[in-house]
């Protein structure tokens, strides 16, 4: 089915399908949440790297409904593949043979003028429409009064006022959905002058012989005056550059100019609209978040409020997880001794306990840290205060060469490079945007997590610092910190080296501040710990099991006058993994690690909290009792029977982990965002040999510095 | 060799061979999908 046949209504057996499509920032996804509630499937539009997620719900009366959330656009002309992807999707030009039945247009009703662009775009596509009305209170807060009965005449689709963050609204949009699939598609509703239509008229008509109806093909012909690149769900029109052509010399032959014939049109409509539903009340006067933003924004009190949250933050992740992380790890051991109790003594046993529990445990106990991570920044997010952070950053972004839309990449990287590297893709200017891709996986992603805390929890103690905040807490603050500056600093590095290129200012709307709501946010806080929870029971566990074996075989002849942890230690050491690891020793003697640290670096190439699990492994094959992971570092030697790790060996480490570039999907994804082929394996190259050097020069100076000091 | 040895290498080499499987599907996935990741599910 193709955008020819008209609208199409769902069978009786099939589910209504509904696309939903908005300006950024308008409480789309929320929208999607509130409807869809934890039935969301995420995945990948075909080719491309643009998430989709699809999401379903019933109506009290049994009828499906299957809700399809389009990426962010501001309209369906720009070029970007966010916006191609939505056009393509509401032509059923994507391939994937999911025509909508009914478009749900997200509008924000603080910035309805801005909005009505794609909302009239959406309009003349030939499929009904409903429009929500989103964030209703914040506009009547910022004194905008809507007439939506109006609207609803003016553009001629049914209007819904809703809140989504607070579920308001939402039963009536859903029946709207379904009134609205009975309607009569609408149409443009408004006229261009006479000479421009006759002069699009043969566009239109070509456009109709190439298969699309009456309603899109208008809209295609007016939309297209002003694309300058070839568009790929009309390629198969034949002569269409040429009929283009002739439409746009037309058009200049009557003194118009074709490049904003579409614009000028449809925001002289808008400013009708506009003049005929809201009121304003009279400028001047202040709303909340502008007093808000006096403080949040200010030169000084600014970037101090972003520290104190950050602090907030890390302290948080510190003090309000450890009850839940000691009941994770009791609960742990418990299910370890239930499993291991009938099995006999031997290699099965030792898999169990040593491989899958230690292993697997050791990360498990993390998962509190993460779902505290995820809901604070799941607030920040939603509460508008990111699109602020970003703002304040402006400044020091430019200063150190790069776009101020880097640093939305930047700060996606503190939950993971992967994305974080993708969405690069806002970037225009190709230098700004590798010098972008180079330094994100510097910020320091939610897999490093496990390792930070790890490290500070045995060796930093919770000295008091300030009220609310104590040396564990201030030392992850630390870490975070220094993985940021170190972005920036090696971004101003290439800017002068290998991507010099001039600066441009940015553009940042910032959105009012809104109360985040529950249900979005416990949905994105449950699937990071459920993406968590299916990392550590597939790659984690595999990754334990492998190393066990390596930790156990080949097995040795032990001297049984030794000790039993010293019978343990000998066969660790003349294991495949004791091997390997004494062979690379003298490479990371020099940063003060043994051959166990040695190896546990290594392992972590695969998935940087593997470092942990290894740890786990490592010492769950070489102790006696089940004591946490966290004890037995505390209390293994070296051979002189000096500590093996000391609070500046644990720093170290820590240092290295900011810098390393420990991630193959950081790597594969470098390669291809960084242009595919020879040129990205050249770019993923420099990020992995460059993050390399410097974490080894880095990790080596913090341990020298520190023994210069005087500091085991 | 006793019972249990054998079944723990089993299970070994299952998790091996899972993992070299899951490395060579992610390679060839890569450019349509881009490679999976923990933290974000990509």
């Amino acid at each position: 089915m193709t955008a020819t046949a008209g609208p199409e209504r769902p069978t009786a057996t099939e589910p209504l399908r509904v696309a939903i499509i908005g300006n950024p920032n308008t409480g789309k996804t929320t929208l999607f949440n509130a409807l869809t509630g934890l039935r969301q499937r995420v995945g990948n539009f075909a080719g491309v790297t643009v998430e989709r997620v699809e999401g379903a719900f019933r109506m009290p009366d049994g009828r499906r409904v299957a809700v399809l959330d389009l990426p962010g656009s501001y309209s369906l002309s720009a070029g970007s593949p966010d916006e191609r992807i939505a056009l393509e999707v509401l032509l059923d030009r994507d391939g994937q043979h999911w025509r909508p039945h009914v478009v749900l247009v997200v509008v924000d009703a603080c910035h309805l003028e801005r909005n009505l662009f794609l909302a009239s775009q959406v309009c003349e596509l030939g499929l009904p429409v409903v429009i929500a009305l989103n964030q209703f209170d914040m506009a009547a807060e910022q004194g905008i009064t809507i007439d939506v009965p109006e609207l609803i005449h003016a553009i001629g689709v049914p209007v819904v006022p809703t809140v989504a963050s607070r579920g308001e609204g939402i039963e009536p949009l859903k029946k709207a959905l379904f009134t609205a699939a009975e309607l009569p598609p609408p149409a443009r509703r408004f006229t261009l002058p006479p000479e421009i239509e006759a002069s699009l008229a043969p566009l239109v008509t070509h456009l109709e012989r190439g298969g699309l109806a009456r309603g899109p093909a208008e809209m295609e012909a007016l939309r297209l005056l002003g694309v300058r690149r070839g568009e790929k769900h009309l390629a198969h029109i034949p002569d269409l550059a040429r009929e283009l052509d002739a439409a746009r010399d037309a058009i200049r032959a009557v003194g118009h100019t074709p490049e904003r014939e579409e614009s000028e049109a449809r925001y002289g409509w808008i400013g009708e609209v506009m003049q005929r539903t809201v009121r304003r009340r009279a400028a001047g006067t202040e709303t909340t978040s502008d007093r808000v933003d006096a403080v949040v924004l200010h030169r000084l009190g600014g970037p101090l409020v972003f520290l104190a949250i950050m602090a907030l933050v890390f302290q948080a992740v510190f003090s309000w997880a450890a009850p839940m992380q000691d009941a994770i790890e009791a609960v742990i051991h418990w299910l370890g001794a239930l499993v291991a109790a009938p099995l006999p003594e031997g290699d099965l046993k030792s898999l169990v306990v040593d491989g899958v529990f230690a292993g697997v445990g050791s990360v498990l106990v993390f998962l509190p840290q993460i779902a505290i991570l995820f809901a604070f920044i799941g607030v920040l997010e939603q509460s508008g205060y990111m699109a602020r952070a970003a703002f304040l950053m402006d400044r020091v972004m430019r200063r150190v060469g790069l776009h101020g839309k880097s640093f939305i990449p930047m700060l996606s990287g503190y939950a993971c490079a992967v994305p974080g590297i993708m969405a690069t893709r806002t970037i225009d200017d190709q230098q700004e945007r590798l010098a972008t891709i180079m330094v994100v996986p510097l910020m320091s992603c939610s897999a490093r997590l496990p390792v930070y805390t790890l490290l500070i929890a045995t060796f930093v103690p919770a000295l008091p610092l300030l009220p609310g905040l104590d040396l564990q807490g201030a030392t992850m603050l630390a870490m975070y910190l220094l993985g940021t500056v170190a972005a920036l600093a090696v971004a101003a590095l290439f800017r002068k080296t290998l991507l010099r290129g001039p600066v441009r200012p940015m553009l940042l709307e910032l959105p009012a501040y809104r109360w985040p709501s529950p249900q979005s946010l416990w949905v994105s806080v449950w699937q990071r710990c459920l993406l968590f929870l299916r990392r550590a029971g597939t790659v984690i566990l595999a990754l334990s099991i492998v190393l066990w074996a390596l930790a156990t075989y080949p097995k040795t002849a032990v001297d049984p006058s030794l000790p039993v942890e010293a019978q343990h230690e000998q066969q660790l050491a003349h294991s495949a993994l004791g091997g390997f690891g004494h062979a690379i020793e003298p490479a990371v003697r020099p940063l003060g690690y043994d051959w166990k640290i040695g190896v546990s670096i290594v392992a972590s190439f695969a998935a940087r909290e593997v470092f942990v699990s290894t740890m786990g492994t490592i010492y769950g094959v070489g102790a006696e009792d089940d004591a946490a992971l966290q004890d037995r570092l505390r209390r293994e030697t070296r051979a002189d029977g000096a500590p093996a790790y000391t609070p500046l060996v644990a720093v170290g480490l820590m240092v290295f982990y900011v810098f390393a570039l420990m991630c193959m999907s950081t790597i594969a994804v470098t390669i291809r965002e960084a242009g595919g082929g020879r040129l990205g394996w050249k770019w993923a190259g420099i990020q992995f040999a460059y993050m390399l050097a410097l974490a080894y020069g880095a990790a080596w100076l913090t341990v020298t510095a520190g023994r210069a000091l005087g500091f085991a | 060799m006793r019972a249990d040895t054998i079944l723990a290498l089993a299970i070994v080499s299952a998790a091996a061979a899972w993992l070299a499987w899951r490395a060579v599907r992610q390679w060839r996935a890569r450019k349509d999908r881009g490679p999976d990741c923990a933290n974000c599910g990509h």
